[in-house]
Order: structure tokens, then sequence, then C-alpha cells
């Protein structure tokens, strides 16, 4: 059940969530050269030091030089671990997924990847867009348009602050800006209106504009409370090799 | 739904909130049949019964490591990530003051289950205080070969060497004798 429960999670991040650059995976190599290995060899280590000092944007940049070089898992495991640690789940669930899908993977690499799989897909915010989407495109942080295809629309992003931008025909649109915090799980009501409706609230009925404000209120209140919680007790692990003391 | 998240988190409040981080790096093996078992306890001393402690599942050891001869000093080593492993030790506010104690098994069966196991060569490590309130802190023991039987004296990590964020890349206690994982003593 829980590996079901996985795999829907692993197809709901990589068919909603949003086309980013960041968010993409080198290929790996057809055949790497013994000197492209030597030199994601070098990388690697160049990583493995950063990672040791916590340089984590550093070590992410090898990690990302070696595996392109060598197509290495461990590289592999290695860079999913570091997105990790960069609060980037989103991108690190991606980097797990591909991991995984390798059939050939070893058996101890694996036993380690899954758990921390499970981990980042739960730690990602879920953004769930209701309302008559058809015909409508989405941007995703200013980045490129793609299609609404149906309602509601599951948009799958990393923690932090994001803007969401819906059009219709270049003429209808919808807005919304806000800050997501892991595992957050928001519904928001797209209502398309034109964009000359209302130019102050860029496009947005002023009714729905307070009635979004009010229900981010509650939802940001809720959300530092469990934060304060959260920060006073919680700590979770790093690793996917775990031993909890009784 | 969203009062459940909370009600998660306070029934969750106290149950995970000081991790200890110990980086191993495991020898070779040629036979590559053997599996890195740990297990660590803070109630007991490593002449307790260990059967039913907690357990994490087993590394397999690899036929060769790309380790340089001779090994740097173990702070000084670049770990390869094929041959060591990172081993994340979960306590609460009942660990902070007990020495955490590690053994790390050589056996043939990833939970060491096997017969030949019982009798398993072992690594201990006794950490002095492993454990800070809601902190992440770290040691790092390296393993350069199985060791033989019996176990030999525990490797100890004194209180000083646990390492945290904020701590000096040698010491990490303040002056005044108490670690950077802990606030400083009150001025006079």
């Amino acid at each position: 059940m829980q590996g079901i429960r996985l795999v829907a999670l692993i197809v709901t991040l990589l068919v909603a969530g949003p086309p980013r650059a960041s968010a993409q995976l080198p290929d790996p190599p057809r055949g790497p050269s013994s000197a492209d290995v030597a030199q994601a060899r070098g990388a690697f280590v160049r990583g493995m030091e950063h990672s040791a000092e916590r340089r984590f944007r550093e070590a992410r940049r090898e990690f990302v030089h070696s595996y392109s070089l060598s197509g290495s898992p461990v590289a592999l495991f290695n860079l999913a671990s570091t997105l990790q640690s960069l609060e980037l789940p989103r991108e690190a669930a991606v980097a797990f997924e591909r991991l995984l899908a390798d059939p050939g993977l070893d058996a101890t690499i694996r036993a380690r990847a899954e758990p921390m799989l499970a981990e980042v897909a739960a730690a990602v915010a879920r953004v769930r867009l209701h309302g008559a989407l058809e015909g409508a495109t989405l941007r995703v942080d200013g980045g490129p348009p793609r299609p609404l295809l149906r309602s509601p629309e599951v948009v799958v992003l990393d923690p932090g602050a994001h803007g969401l931008d819906a059009e219709r025909a270049g003429a209808d649109r919808w807005r919304w800006r806000g800050t997501l915090r892991r595992g957050d799980a928001l519904d928001l009501a797209v209502e398309l209106v034109s964009a000359r409706a209302s130019p102050d609230t860029g496009g947005v009925d002023p009714y729905l504009a307070v009635g979004i404000a009010v229900a981010a209120g509650v939802v940001v209140g809720v959300l530092v409370g469990a934060f304060v919680i959260d920060a006073e007790a919680q700590l979770s692990p790093r690793t996917g090799w775990v031993i909890v003391l009784p | 739904m969203r009062g459940l998240l909370v009600a998660a988190l306070l029934l969750g409040g106290c149950a995970r909130n000081a991790i200890f981080e110990l980086e191993l790096d495991l020898p070779p093996d040629p036979s590559g049949t053997r599996y890195a078992v740990v297990q660590a306890r803070d109630d007991a001393d490593f002449s307790a019964d260990w059967s039913g402690v907690a357990m994490a599942q087993g590394a397999r050891l690899r036929p060769a490591c790309s380790r340089p001869e001779p090994a740097p000093a173990c702070d000084d080593r670049a770990l390869d990530p094929t041959c060591s492993g990172v081993l994340s030790v979960i306590g609460d506010e009942d660990d902070l003051t007990r020495p955490l104690r590690i053994r790390v098994r050589f056996c043939e069966d990833p939970a060491c289950g096997a017969a030949a196991d019982a009798a398993a060569p072992e690594t201990r490590v006794e950490i002095e205080r492993a454990f800070y309130t809601g902190r992440y802190t770290q040691g790092r023991v390296c393993v350069d070969a199985v060791p033989p039987i019996p176990a030999g004296e525990p490797i100890r990590i004194e209180r000083c060497e646990v390492r945290c964020r904020e701590g000096d890349a040698v010491m990490h206690c303040r002056a005044d004798g108490t670690h950077f994982c802990e606030p400083p003593l009150a001025g006079p």
C-alpha cells in the first residue's frame, strides 16, 4: 500500500510539476570515456568536500557535473541528497525517482534512497487549482506557459515564495502570490476574469480578492503556529540510515 | 485537515529533538559478502546483552575502496561514498547526557541473523556526549580493516570532538568548556 502511495506521489511529481530549468537533471552519458570518468571523479570528490563543509550549492554544482560526465548512480544519489539538504524536495524527488528507476541499482543504495524519496515527496507543497480551467495556461514563477487540462489541477512546488499566473486567450487572467511551507496543501479557486475588468487588482474580482486574502490569512496563521511547534521539537534525519533510540 | 496536521505535530513534539550523525568510513571486504550492521544505545555499556537493541539496516561492504595508501587521518580524508555511510541516531531529552554506545558489526547477514554472525567481528564506539536539544551533531569513525575478534577497546569520541554547525574545525568547545551546541556560561 505504501508502495502504491509512493508511486502515486511520484507520478504526481513528474506529471504535475512545473517545468523549470533548475529542475532539469542532465542526461547521463551513453558511454563515458575514461577521461570523462576521471574528470567526474574529481568533481565528485570536490562535491563531497563541499558537502562535508555544508556548502551545498557548490556540492550540487559538482555532483551535477560528475553525474553528467559519468552517469554514476552514486553521483546521482549524492545530487539528490544535496538537493534535499538545499530544501528543494521537488528536484530531489525527481533525482531520487530517476535513481530508483534503474533496475540494476545497488541494493544498499536503493534501500537508502527509497525512504529519502518518501521523505522529499512528503515535503513538497501542493497547490490544487479549481475552476473552469479548460483552455487556460499557467505560468509558475514566470516560467513558460503550460496548458491547464482539468480541475483540479495539481501544481507541485518546493517550499518558498511562488507566483502563479493563469491566462486564457490572452485576455482572461488570474494571479496568486504567496509563500508555501513543507507539506502544504493549498486549494485555490481560479476565476479567470477579463484583465480590463479590474486593473487595480490585476484582473481579479475584488470580492474574490478579499476572500482569498482572508483564506490566506487563516492558512498563514495556522502555518505559523505549526512552524513554531515544529521548530521547537522536530528534527528530521538527513540521511537514510537511521537508528531511533527507544 | 490542517487541524490534523497541527495535532500530528503536537503529538510528535518530543519524539525527535536531537540527531547525532556518525560518518562511518567502512573497510573493504575482498569477498564482498559482509555487511556493516550498526546498533546504538545509551542505557547500558558493551558488556550488556545487545540482542533486541535498535539496529540499522546493514550496508554491504565493497570489495575495494578508493582509499590512498597510507590513508590520511580520519578527519582529513574525503570519504568514498561507496565505502562510507552517515548514520543518523535520533535521540530526545532523555538521551542528552548519557554516553552513546555504538556497535558496528561486520556480518554475513544484513540483520546479523546468520549463525556465523553470533561471533561477528565488530568495532565499538563510545561518544561521551552526542546529543544537544534541537541540534544536529556529527562525529566520524574510520574503520580501515575488518577488526579482529574479540572486539578491542571502544573508539572514544570526547565531548569536544563532537561537531555541530557553529563549531571550530578542531575543537568544538569554547574556552569556558561549554560546547558550541549549548549556550556559553553566563558572565560574572
